[in-house]
């Protein structure tokens, strides 16, 4: 498992913490940020040769109308084609075509296809997949990896038929990409930050399970902490990690609307609670004493930003790398098992500290709300413990006996 | 003009000397076999052939060259039926012989081998039996075998359960998708699910998802089942391709070849 920096907004975050703490090793640049000017940016050109760009066609010709972005910059990008057109599927297939050439004439090594988001339509999708997939069976070039991207749109993953489908076609015999590039839309309720949907969590690990098993390797794009989720199930070849919330979670709506981040104190990535604490609800926790239970181990930033008269803002570094040195330290740590059942273990280990941890802050008068409290854990738990058909009780003895 | 029986105006048409053996009726399809001159054929009589079956037919003629498949010797329309008279392959039928291969790993790889060996160039080009039971299979005497009806039998048999008893018939030898009428699911691995069944049926003597139509729809309907045969290239092979789901069987023929482990 590599883990890979999207490059958004604040990109010199991303390269610092590469640097300086040896934080990832590779590099997503998004269209959407960048444009077609993603060589202007001085951080961007120190990491291009272990970089990979996403196209983002999500949104078609709706990502036109869009007052941010720069998804336009690319003369063939769908968002040029005219709003009042109805573009057809021959037309689309053709600019996919030439999102592959830039790539390949960019230099790109890792080829990201760009596919647009369709949340009924199937036969659409599996048309052009298919399409794709003969044009590069006649044009590819060695020693470049191509990843076809798919967008599973919240309706199509949380539809078991639909994802049978589109696993039997991505893993047919005449399949001929490297790999997949997954963008899960995971809508997470309102006050949380990832799904605990558990239709869509069992499909989504099914996803990456199945397509490794078939031996197509996998990038799990725009992921969040979930990430720790999957790659307990299956080795994921890659993993994107990122600072901001619009990196770290598909949404189709961010390539069709002009939304907006909002303003935000912040979040403090905490691996003891696996889990995103609002920077708000910090006071509560310092004030009942407990700032140690959910602070993190040697991490410089994690040190900074929960001094007592600490700043809180969401455009503060600090913040941001917290979570990237968090995350990354914990998923490496879990790739490095090769054994899925142990690395199943080793992450019920992790999910039942954390729910400890809850459980002493219950006991010691902290009371969290939103999305700082646990709402996935719980799920998480069941699911890893079915995955690998251990009784509760069976588990709990298992981890009494380590602590 | 119906020829449940052949009848004598019939006979003389296509030159018939003999009637040697009638088979057993399966689904519409009657087939005979018959003596041409000093030749034994096979003939299939197949009421109310449409453009699909010629399709089908055309499909087996484009594989008239692969040695494991008898050869189709000529395609006629009489009356409404469609007559199709076959290099008749001198051999045992599977299911006549399948209890000689219990407990017999080798000897069941072995075929399951060689039936993929045969049916190789048919899935590349993008084919598919989607029929295949025991009975659709004639051992020669030197062990090899030859794969009958090929495309044909897809959508005449299958429609009949005899309640009582057991006999191999298509439903238990057909895999999730085609029992639950799944045809966009229905691919190369769909054939893969049915050399399992019969891998299973000759290992055991018996069948691994129950002797009826319910049993087998509870079971294809309910966790994946897990095999557990006391011998590892078994159960290997059984639990890679047995999948429920068409995206988790093997993917590649090689990766099918593999998992039996000759």
């Amino acid at each position: 498992m590599k883990l890979v920096h999207v490059l958004g907004h604040n990109p010199n975050w991303n390269t610092e913490i590469y640097f300086d703490q040896n934080v990832g090793g590779e590099f997503l640049i998004t269209a959407f940020s960048f444009g077609n000017k993603y060589l202007e940016s001085k951080r961007v050109t120190q990491v291009i040769d272990k970089s990979m760009l996403d196209l983002q066609f999500y949104g078609q010709k709706e990502s036109g109308r869009l007052s941010k972005g720069n998804l336009s910059d690319f003369e063939f990008h769908t968002a040029n084609i005219p709003f009042d057109s109805n573009p057809t599927n021959v037309e689309i297939n053709k600019c996919i075509i030439k999102a592959i050439e830039y790539q390949l004439s960019a230099g790109f090594n890792k080829i990201i296809i760009p596919l647009y988001y369709e949340d009924t339509y199937m036969d659409g999708i599996i048309s052009t997949i298919k399409t794709v997939n003969s044009y590069l069976k006649e044009n590819r070039i060695n020693e470049r990896e191509y990843y076809m991207t798919i967008p599973l749109a919240y309706d199509i993953i949380r539809n078991n038929d639909d994802v049978e489908r589109l696993l039997f076609e991505l893993t047919d015999l005449n399949i001929c990409f490297d790999g997949y590039f997954i963008a899960c839309e995971n809508k997470p309720e309102q006050g949380h930050k990832i799904s605990n949907d558990i239709k869509l969590i069992t499909n989504l690990s099914r996803v990456l399970c199945v397509l490794k098993i078939q031996g197509f390797k996998t990038i799990y794009a725009y992921a969040n902490w979930d990430a720790l989720f999957y790659l307990a199930q299956t080795d994921i070849d890659y993993i994107t990690i990122g600072t901001y919330e619009n990196l770290r979670n598909f949404s189709i709506k961010r390539f069709t609307e002009d939304v907006s981040g909002g303003a935000s104190d912040g979040y403090y990535f905490s691996e003891q609670l696996l889990n995103m604490i609002r920077a708000k609800d910090l006071v509560n926790i310092r004030a009942n004493d407990m700032i140690g239970l959910i602070r993190n181990k040697r991490n410089i930033f994690s040190d900074t930003i929960l001094e007592e008269n600490y700043k809180w803002s969401i455009h503060k570094p600090d913040v941001n790398k917290n979570y990237l040195l968090s995350i990354s330290r914990l998923l490496d740590q879990l790739s490095e098992i090769a054994s899925l059942k142990q690395r199943i273990i080793q992450a019920l280990f992790l999910i039942e500290k954390a729910l400890q941890n809850y459980k002493k802050l219950d006991d010691n008068y902290v009371h969290l709300q939103s999305e700082s409290k646990n709402y996935h854990l719980g799920v998480w738990k069941m699911h890893l413990l079915k995955k690998i058909g251990m009784k509760p009780q069976e588990f709990e003895t298992l981890y009494s006996a380590y602590y | 003009m119906r020829t449940t029986r052949l009848t004598e105006e019939f006979c003389k048409y296509f030159k018939i000397g003999k009637i040697v053996e009638a088979k057993p009726r399966s689904g519409q399809k009657q087939v005979y076999i018959v003596e041409i001159g000093k030749e034994i054929f096979a003939l299939k009589v197949i009421p109310g052939a449409d453009e699909r079956i010629a399709r089908e037919l055309q499909i087996y003629d484009r594989f008239k060259d692969n040695p494991g498949i008898p050869k189709v010797i000529s395609v006629e329309k009489y009356g409404d039926e469609l007559v199709v008279i076959e290099e008749f392959i001198k051999g045992k039928d599977l299911s006549k012989i399948a209890d000689t291969y219990i407990n017999d790993s080798y000897k069941v790889r072995r075929l399951i081998a060689d039936i993929s060996e045969i049916l190789t160039p048919i899935w590349i080009q993008k084919c598919i039996h989607r029929d295949l039971k025991p009975n659709n299979i004639i051992v020669q005497e030197d062990g090899k075998p030859i794969v009958l009806d090929f495309g044909i039998a897809r959508d005449l048999d299958d429609e009949t359960i005899t309640p009582t008893g057991f006999q191999p018939f298509t439903w238990n030898f057909g895999s999730p998708e085609q029992y639950f009428f799944k045809k966009e699911l229905i691919s190369y691995r769909t054939d893969f699910f049915c050399l399992g069944i019969i891998g299973y049926y000759l290992y055991t003597g018996d069948l691994p998802f129950g002797m009826n139509r319910f049993s087998i729809a509870e079971a294809f309907t309910g966790p994946q089942k897990i095999f557990d045969m006391h011998n590892e290239v078994m159960n290997g092979f059984l639990n890679s391709v047995l999948k429920f789901s068409v995206a988790e069987r093997p993917r590649t023929i090689d990766q099918f070849n593999k998992l039996l482990c000759l």
